[in-house]
């Protein structure tokens, strides 16, 4: 399983720092989390920009990510 | 009224008309189309503007265009000739001494000015002469090698001639 | 990357492609066009810092022989139409047209109110005398502690502070809140041994390009309309532009000028949207430009901020806690880049527990816009400050209490994310021997060391490379070059082709001849879009192959293809690329390759930046008197540059360290808008800027790029700062260090 890491707001929305998740892809998360983590609202995660294995995907519609995967949201970065 | 001005360009002759109001840089750039030469300012403080009026040099932007009556003016757009271009030129390519370049036209005919007067300048002679050409890009290092190089090689020139 | 690849072109210096015509003067920047029967735009700005518009009459400007068209607020039809009414447009958008053209309500001085196009530049200013404002004045809002302030007057009366533990119940100058921690805070500082905690501020300040914003613009009614600017993102003009006006992407074509500078400040829009309602209300083209008052009273400058931090570490320098609390001012519209200061603050540090606050405050200043790393500067300077005075306090220097807490592959980061392979213990180690480090002090002189940290960006870039029937080509590319980047570009695409870089032409091409490109910030071009340039030239080869194939009547995999020659495996066949290029009629046309690609794993930029300053004692006035930017680029494409991208943003940094502040009169007027006053350094300011390239290649990038732009300006406040207060042995608190702030901590010492 997946394990999401949840800081800042996020967490203290979600009350945990971190959860397990089955989903294998960024479409399939948002869904569950929307069971999960029902006080995570999906057009605020949608905002952000979502991480996989430290890497940063600006626009993560298609992502995609393994089992063993450790998955953040991040504000987007704004670009000088 | 507009007030008609004959004066030389690069060593040609030009004529125009101008609102006496108007600046040099002004009638440069929007009654002759001539651009090379830029506005950071408007108010001197810059030296984007830089042009050589009577042989000295002076920000367009601070001379009135009907001050240009009878005068010779010098701005980049004359400096390279028509088969190959300045050293200065070719040195602040070399020298990478330009990011966005808008600074550029300013900061070679300064410098054409400060080699005219100083062929052999010292670094500091350098970095006072072109205190008033602002350039955000570069922090200026890569201008001042590429202003001593140009000296080196103006110096060489001379001394095989 | 495994092992070190050996590079033809890649690392040499070549001449850039632009060079010739930025040399010669026939480069045109923003306010270089001219359009057949061209008129003048104008901009009414407001005289009050904060202020209710009671009324707005443009009767007689209309009535005027002179005035072609008048444009107000109300001239925004995406913005005045049922969504807006009914609260559903993104409050983004209504701001964006808010500090256009304002509203109801002028929130800054110099905000834009009105606009007038007319035949003459002089005749178009001379008109807004025709334009009558009346206004209500109200107290302007200045400082973080003003907004602050219970009593505050609110800018925004409806806004709520967003990110609070518990909704807000009433408005505020507070638009935002964001916490980020890591492991427990209190247990952290419990293990301290030594505890460092202090508050420092640092000014409003411009970036500075030396090109005031300009814009040409035609609008016309049976096709796409013209933008002609200087802009860091042409696709993000068209699509601004685009969302104000209620046009569709296929109405507008946006061709990006040379630009004069921009450093972030010109990724959003001022001119564009009102210059086309004056072109569409008057028939003609309209040029308008900025003063360089205009451009510092009303462009995006950085936020001021406050920020306090606070450190616990072990007597052996080892940190055991950070702790920071960040307010940036976001000017008169929320916004600030509180998020990316809060997350860069501790980057640089591998430590257990942090904990980050940051508020994003409204004032009565203009909205700021990116510069350069934007929000990092400002809270990575008090951190640095901090570490610095840390190490002072347990006797340790500070290269070596940094290698000891440094960041690394693995490291876990305050906003989520570990690190991956990272260049800053390289940058350490580079500074700890460079010539500068181990040289000695004189009298009055002090010397101060910063590291900094920006994450880069990747993302969207399109390119198409085309060749022609004898070898040459075109690189068609759609990110402004503002610093050089054709250069790389060039020297990417000739890398893979085996050719030389200067067969190629690199043009930065208009949003209607290549596909979207994302702005050109966030250091992503020579990483993104080079990406895109290896990716078009690697689909070129595999062309070349299949067309030489064609001609030995062999099939592409038994070609070889290598500096710029396709062999036969099967036999002694050689074709060079010129020579396939001029058979490419016969063997199936056109060679061109494409990449539209949305590029991942950009690598983060460290550096370490060591300053020594001389302080006169006399009269505060400070020199730096040595300066050294070590950075880790990845791979350097083109060293020239990237040693330019470290000089330039070492000397914003010294700026903003020593000189550059917004000075505001108690009405809120800027007393200081122009380069006399606003003082940027000068070519007499400045010693050489001494560099040194560290390359820790970045796997993600075919040829290890990191981006290297925006890194530079975040070491050196701090570096400046230090300096200054190990010269006066004075703690240094508030920036700029300029003259009279320098000699009152002189004076308050003696």
């Amino acid at each position: 399983m997946a394990t999401l890491r949840l800081s800042g707001n996020l967490e203290t929305l979600a009350g945990r720092n971190c959860i397990e998740v089955t989903a294998l892809s960024y479409r399939d998360l948002l869904q569950e989390l929307t069971v999960l983590l029902p006080c995570l609202p999906s057009e605020a995660l949608t905002e952000l920009a979502f991480v996989i294995d430290g890497e940063i995907v600006d626009q993560p519609f298609l992502a995609t990510f393994e089992p063993h995967s450790e998955l953040h949201f991040i504000q987007k970065i704004a670009a000088g | 009224m507009k007030a008609h001005v004959s004066t030389t360009i690069n060593q040609e002759p030009v004529e125009f008309l101008c609102d006496p109001a108007e600046t040099l840089l002004k009638v440069l750039r929007d009654n002759l189309g001539m651009t090379g030469t830029k506005e950071g300012c408007g108010s001197g403080d810059c030296g984007a503007c830089s042009v050589m009026l009577d042989g000295e040099l002076v920000c367009a932007c601070l001379v009135l265009g009907v001050e240009a009556e009878g005068a010779r003016i010098e701005t980049v757009e004359g400096v390279a000739s028509a088969d190959h271009l300045h050293v200065i030129q070719e040195k602040f390519l070399e020298h990478a001494a330009l990011q966005c370049g808008i600074c550029t036209p300013g900061l070679i005919v300064a410098t054409k000015a400060l080699l005219a007067e100083n062929p052999n300048p010292t670094e500091a002679d350098a970095r006072y002469y072109l205190a008033g050409n602002l350039c955000r890009c570069t922090g200026y290092d890569k201008i001042i090698k590429a202003v001593m190089d140009a000296a080196e090689t103006m110096r060489q020139g001379e001394a095989h001639e | 990357m495994s092992e070190a690849r050996a590079f033809k072109h890649i690392g040499q210096r070549t001449i850039r492609p632009d060079g010739f015509d930025k040399v010669t003067g026939k480069a045109n920047y923003g306010a270089d066009m001219s359009m057949p029967g061209m008129i003048w735009g104008a901009i009414l700005r407001s005289p009050h810092a904060h202020a209710n518009i009671l009324s707005l009459d443009t009767t007689r400007a209309e009535a005027s022989s002179d005035v072609l068209a008048v444009a107000t607020f109300q001239d925004f039809p995406s913005v005045n139409d049922a969504a807006a009414a009914a609260g559903t447009l993104k409050s983004s958008l209504m701001e964006t047209a808010e500090n256009i053209l304002a509203k109801n309500k002028v929130l800054y001085h110099g905000q834009a109110v009105a606009a007038v196009a007319a035949r003459t530049e002089a005749a178009a200013t001379a008109a807004l005398a025709l334009i009558d404002v009346e206004y209500e004045p109200l107290t302007p809002v200045l400082t973080i502690d003003a907004a602050i302030a219970d009593d505050a007057p609110l800018l925004h009366p409806t806004m709520m502070t967003q990110g609070l533990l518990e909704p807000a119940t009433e408005p505020s100058n507070i638009a935002a809140r964001m916490e980020l921690k890591k492991g427990d805070i209190e247990a952290g500082f419990a293990e301290a041994e030594v505890i460092v905690e202090r508050s420092y501020n640092t000014p409003t300040v411009h970036q500075g390009y030396i090109e005031p914003h300009a814009t040409v613009v035609r609008f016309d009614d049976n096709g796409p309309s013209t933008i002609w600017c200087p802009t860091q993102g042409h696709f993000d003009v068209r699509a601004r532009v685009a969302q104000l006006l209620n046009l569709e992407l296929g109405q507008l074509k946006v061709v990006a000028s040379e630009i004069g500078g921009g450093f972030g400040g010109k990724t959003t829009v001022y001119l564009e949207p009102v210059a086309l309602i004056l072109s569409k209300k008057s028939g003609r083209p309209v040029k308008m430009t900025m003063t360089r008052e205009d451009v510092f009273r009303a462009s995006g400058p950085a936020s001021a901020s406050q920020s306090t931090i606070k450190i616990g570490a072990k007597m052996d320098g080892t940190i055991t806690a950070m702790q920071a609390t960040l307010h940036y001012e976001a000017g008169a519209f929320s916004g600030s880049p509180m998020g990316p200061g809060c997350m860069t603050v501790f980057t640089p540090y591998d430590v257990e527990n942090l904990y980050v606050e940051g508020f994003d405050v409204v004032v009565n200043k203009p909205k700021v816009a990116a510069y350069r790393a934007p929000g990092a500067p400002q809270s990575e300077f008090a951190a640095e400050m901090a570490v610095n005075e840390l190490a002072a306090k347990i006797g340790m220097d500070p290269i070596d209490l940094r290698l000891k807490n440094a960041a690394k592959e693995g490291t876990q980061t305050i906003y989520g994310p570990k690190l991956k392979v990272v260049g800053l213990e390289a940058c350490l180690e580079a500074a700890k021997n460079s010539d500068h480090y181990r040289s000695s002090l004189g009298e009055h002189v002090g010397r101060g060391l910063a590291a900094g940290f920006w994450f880069n960006i990747g993302g969207q870039s399109s390119v198409i490379i085309n060749l022609n029937p004898d070898g040459t080509g075109t690189i068609l590319e759609g990110s402004p070059d503002i610093g050089g980047s054709r250069a790389s570009m060039q020297m990417m695409a000739a890398e893979v082709l085996g050719i030389a870089p200067g067969k190629l032409n690199p043009i930065v091409a208009d949003t209607e001849h290549v596909a979207y490109n994302q702005t050109t910030g966030g250091s992503r071009t020579t990483f993104a879009t080079g990406m895109a340039v290896i990716e078009a030239a690697e689909s070129v080869v595999d062309q070349l192959k299949s067309r030489a194939a064609a001609m030995w009547n062999v099939t592409a995999e038994q070609v070889e293809y290598s500096d710029g020659v396709a062999a036969n495996l099967a036999g002694e066949d050689r074709l060079s690329l010129a020579e396939i290029c001029a058979n490419a009629e016969k063997t199936g046309g056109q060679i061109s390759g494409t990449a539209n690609i949305n590029a991942r794993g950009a690598g983060p930029s460290f550096a370490v930046h060591i300053c020594d300053v001389k302080v006169d004692p006399d009269t505060g006035k400070t020199d730096v008197v040595r300066y050294t930017a070590i950075q880790d680029a990845g791979k350097a494409i083109h060293p020239s540059y990237v040693e330019g991208q470290f000089q330039g943003g070492a000397v914003q940094g010294i700026g903003w360290a020593l000189n550059e502040e917004y000075v505001y009169s108690a009405e809120g007027v800027m007393e200081n808008a122009g380069f006399l006053d606003y003082r940027i350094p000068l070519a007499s300011d400045l010693p050489p800027i001494e560099t040194i390239i560290v390359e820790v290649p970045n796997s993600f990038h075919p040829f290890g790029v990191r981006g290297v732009g925006e890194t530079g300006i975040v070491p050196p406040l701090a570096a400046v700062g230090t300096a200054v207060a190990e010269a006066i042995g004075m703690p240094v608190t508030s920036l700029p260090c300029s003259p009279p702030k320098v000699l009152e901590l002189l004076l308050s010492k003696s």
